[in-house]
């Protein structure tokens, strides 16, 4: 991670601030899933391809497993790091860490909302909340995603999820925070946003409505560089950030690193009046 | 003055995936490469090796009307990504100013070819079909001490290619057939 951020810094130093700042998260994260219990798979091989054939999520809201009180800890400290990293102040943040975070039913409330996809629903408990929407999703975001990671590295250890050719992710539902090519044979590659499993998906469809019309799909790209493209789809005026890993290994290749050093391209589809179908924790 | 909803978006960061990071004080414009870009556009088509039998898929990058780039096409269970040294190689049909653009003619006994126009080429190739048909047309056939029909155009062979699509080998060889030709064959068939 650390190589990752000092070679986009260095490519653009203006990205100091914002990557400085995935890094601090990202390692708080990984510092605190230490904390969550090892888990055994809840579903194995067959039962794995079945949900896979029938569309159905490998982990569906009421499989994960969320102790409160790490969940908590792991509010309290990443909350933390967004108050000392960020570029402003943070109004609501302490007021959210110390009271509204002890409220048992509120929190479980919000998790429910957040797991189960109900915009509607999230958006107004989150107007009865101190923070701002925006930074409170993306705390729920980062918070939960570490709990995921330990379902998804249990019930993905010995199984390759392969192509799926759906846009959101086969595993929790949530959409992906961009894609990459495979060095080894050029097959799209879609990574979750929030339990960062990968599938492979369909050169020629789109991920948000699966249109496969080659004549409503095209991608545009950058000052000559097509190693960055984005694929704009005519059918829903949506659009997907697709890049090619810098060396061989797309194993190392950090998405959401990439993600941000991309934002220019998210401007010029914007210009163009595509809208974004991916997610971040930052958005 | 007044914001649109797309204007507020783009100022929160909101359209483009980065809301929260605009609330904890990034200003994405700063951190976005803000110099004026210079935007390419590009297509991709899929479409079949036209070399052999297998029928390997391949992606077509298309630029402006241009092919500018050709791959293996991985979602394809045939070839799953990989050509063969021929199929990498298609990129040339469309790229090569060796290939032939215009009808050219060398005429019995000659030693240099002439360009004609597929005005010229069209009608002499239907009268060539024509009066090898006639000269070598078999309307019947002694079977057992009988005379059969058979209409068989002897003196023409047809030979069908992987780059013919269903519908194109479909067409060819109901003419073929029309003319009595029995000398049908596809090289899928090797």
């Amino acid at each position: 991670m650390n190589r990752e951020v000092k070679r986009y810094v260095g490519k653009n130093p203006r990205l100091k601030g914002v990557m400085n700042l995935y890094r601090e998260v990202f390692s708080t994260q990984r510092k605190l899933s230490r904390d969550i219990p090892d888990q055994f798979p809840h579903i194995r091989g067959a039962q794995v391809s079945f949900r896979i054939e029938e569309n159905e999520l490998l982990i569906k809201p009421d499989e994960l497993e969320v102790d409160l009180q790490v969940l908590r800890e792991i509010l309290r400290e990443l909350g933390k790091v967004l108050e000392k990293k960020g570029e402003g102040p943070l109004e609501g943040m302490e007021r959210f860490l110390e009271e509204e975070l002890e409220d048992d039913e509120k929190l479980r409330g919000l998790i429910d909302a957040f797991l189960e996809h109900d915009d509607e629903e999230l958006a107004e408990r989150m107007e009865a909340c101190s923070l701002g929407p925006a930074v409170l999703h993306m705390l729920l975001h980062i918070s939960l995603a570490p709990f995921f990671w330990k379902t998804t590295g249990a019930l993905l250890r010995k199984t390759n999820l392969g192509q799926v050719p759906q846009g959101r992710c086969p595993v929790c539902g949530d959409l992906p925070v961009m894609g990459y090519l495979r060095p080894d044979d050029g097959l799209r590659v879609l990574e979750c946003s929030l339990c960062g499993a990968r599938w492979g998906f369909p050169r020629i469809m789109c991920p948000f409505c699966s249109n496969m019309d080659q004549e409503k799909l095209r991608y545009i790209f950058a000052d000559k560089d097509d190693s960055r493209r984005v694929y704009l789809c005519e059918a829903c005026r949506k659009y997907i950030k697709i890049s090619a890993p810098p060396g061989e290994k797309d194993e190392e290749f950090v998405l959401p690193l990439e993600d941000l050093a991309t934002a220019h391209l998210d401007l010029a589809a914007d210009e163009m009046g595509y809208e974004r179908g991916c997610r971040t924790a930052f958005s | 003055m007044e914001l649109s909803r797309r204007g507020f978006l783009k100022l929160s960061g909101a359209g483009i995936g980065v809301a929260a990071l605009a609330q904890l004080g990034f200003s994405t414009p700063a951190f976005a490469a803000a110099e004026e870009l210079r935007i390419s556009e590009a297509k991709e088509s899929t479409t079949v090796c036209p070399y052999c039998s297998v029928g390997c898929s391949a992606i077509v990058s298309v630029m402006d009307g241009k092919v500018v780039g050709l791959e293996g096409l991985p979602d394809s269970p045939i070839n799953q990504a990989a050509l063969c040294s021929k199929g990498q190689s298609i990129y040339q049909v469309a790229n090569n100013d060796r290939r032939l653009q215009k009808v050219r003619y060398r005429a019995p006994g000659a030693t240099e070819w002439e360009e004609k126009t597929w005005e010229d080429a069209i009608p002499r190739i239907a009268r060539l079909i024509k009066d090898t048909r006639d000269a070598t047309f078999v309307e019947t056939e002694d079977v057992n001490g009988s005379k059969v029909t058979v209409n068989r155009c002897e003196g023409v062979a047809q030979l069908g290619g992987a780059a013919l699509d269903n519908e194109e080998c479909y067409l060819i060889s109901k003419f073929a057939r029309a003319l009595g030709i029995v000398y049908l064959e596809h090289q899928a068939r090797i």
